[in-house]
């Protein structure tokens, strides 16, 4: 995590997202998983060297791509396809826009009842021996004589997908690639993650007033060169930090 | 990140980088006496003759003894401590901060060999006798404007 200043002056952590090479591999019409008019579209990132399988090799030289590490479906409607082999650069985010960010959180192991569910435990003292951090009691007596499903318990806690929803994009680095989101990001450094427009903002509430509509399917090769290096969200407002007068 | 770090760095024309680098003869180093003044907004910077506002003046200034660096790429921050009327303040300050107008040594700390100075809070000793520096600074600083 990081950290920019914007242009009053106030703080926002940022977490550092990079689009390695992002293109169009395949595209895949009527699906069996995909509702009707949506177009499954897959996408493959960050270039690399290592051993591939045939068939792996194959499906790539068809796309007429290099061997990408990770490749994502995204499901969109028939207007919004990309032909294959189309880079996705970083100005297809608009500074000011809603994204959701997806990734598998980190692990931790076997966990505890405390750490998992926040349960409270027994107290420290006062006579409670060898169980200060156990769950106690699991259920009632001989009525219903069994222990739930889905009772709270010790397990795998971590390395499951997860969802932050809403995060504001507040800068962009064309030439780097770079997107600069406000916030935290589940999962460790260097791990790949799947970025989407806000679902929970949807048409013009995703989007700054001043750039609706956004690039659309993805932004043209022409505009990207012509952009300047760093494009910063924009915040507008008082200063907050001059007092307000009474 | 060391590039991303380089873009992301306040771009005003002084020297805080060289100033906070890991090493160099004159970088700060904990136990140094530092004078830092501060924009009270962005809107100071910007319209410096504002007089409908009910903000006096457009910068602070703290001065104090520098008990930590923490060096974290963009958020690189340090700790100045001060005893004022009798009440010990600490402040942080993030160097790449746009309200940072400027980072001044008063004088070098000697015989300091922590990284980090938090047993000042207890065992302040004779460490903060600053008041003098700050004046001395003030009145090197109005010479200078008057010539």
């Amino acid at each position: 995590m990081s950290a920019l200043w914007d242009e009053w002056g106030v703080r926002h952590p940022v977490t550092i997202l990079q689009l390695e090479r992002v293109q169009v591999v395949q595209i895949k019409q009527n699906q069996k998983n995909v509702r009707p008019p949506l177009v499954a579209v897959q996408i493959g990132c960050t270039e690399e060297k290592n051993q591939f399988t045939k068939p792996l090799l194959g499906h790539f030289k068809n796309a007429g791509v290099n061997p990408k590490a990770k490749l994502l479906e995204f499901h969109v409607t028939p207007d919004a396809v990309l032909p294959v082999g189309t880079e996705i650069k970083a100005a297809h985010f608009v500074p000011g826009q809603y994204v959701d960010v997806t990734a598998p959180s980190i692990g931790k192991g076997f966990a505890g009842v405390m750490k998992r569910w926040n349960f409270k435990g027994l107290p420290a003292s006062h006579g409670t021996s060898l169980a200060h951090r156990s769950a106690g009691s699991t259920g009632q007596n001989q009525d219903p004589g069994k222990v739930f499903k889905g009772k709270k318990m010790a397990g795998r806690l971590g390395g499951s997908s997860a969802t932050v929803l809403n995060l504001k994009v507040l800068k962009i680095d064309n030439v780097l690639n770079l997107i600069y989101v406000k916030g935290g990001v589940p999962g460790f450094d260097d791990q790949f993650v799947r970025i989407r427009d806000a679902i929970k903002k949807p048409g013009e509430k995703c989007f700054p007033s001043d750039c609706i509509p956004p690039p659309f399917p993805t932004i043209d090769l022409e505009i990207v060169n012509n952009m300047p290096r760093e494009l910063m969200a924009k915040t507008g407002g008082i200063d907050p930090f001059v007092p307000k007068e009474v | 990140m060391e590039v991303i770090t380089y873009e992301n760095r306040n771009k005003a024309p002084d020297d805080r980088f060289q100033l906070f680098a890991k090493r160099g003869k004159d970088r700060v180093k904990t136990g140094d006496v530092l004078l830092v003044e501060t924009y009270t907004s962005m809107s100071s910077i910007k319209n410096p003759s504002d007089n409908s506002s009910s903000i006096k003046s457009g910068t602070t200034a703290f001065a104090g003894i520098c008990i930590s660096i923490r060096r974290r790429g963009v958020n690189t921050n340090f700790t100045l401590r001060n005893i004022i009327l009798k009440v010990g303040v600490e402040q942080r300050f993030f160097i790449n901060s746009p309200l940072i107008k400027s980072i001044q040594i008063l004088s070098r700390g000697e015989g300091y060999r922590r990284a980090k100075l938090f047993y000042l809070r207890d065992q302040p000793g004779k460490a903060f006798q600053i008041g003098g520096l700050v004046r001395k600074e003030r009145e090197r600083k109005a010479a200078a404007a008057s010539k």
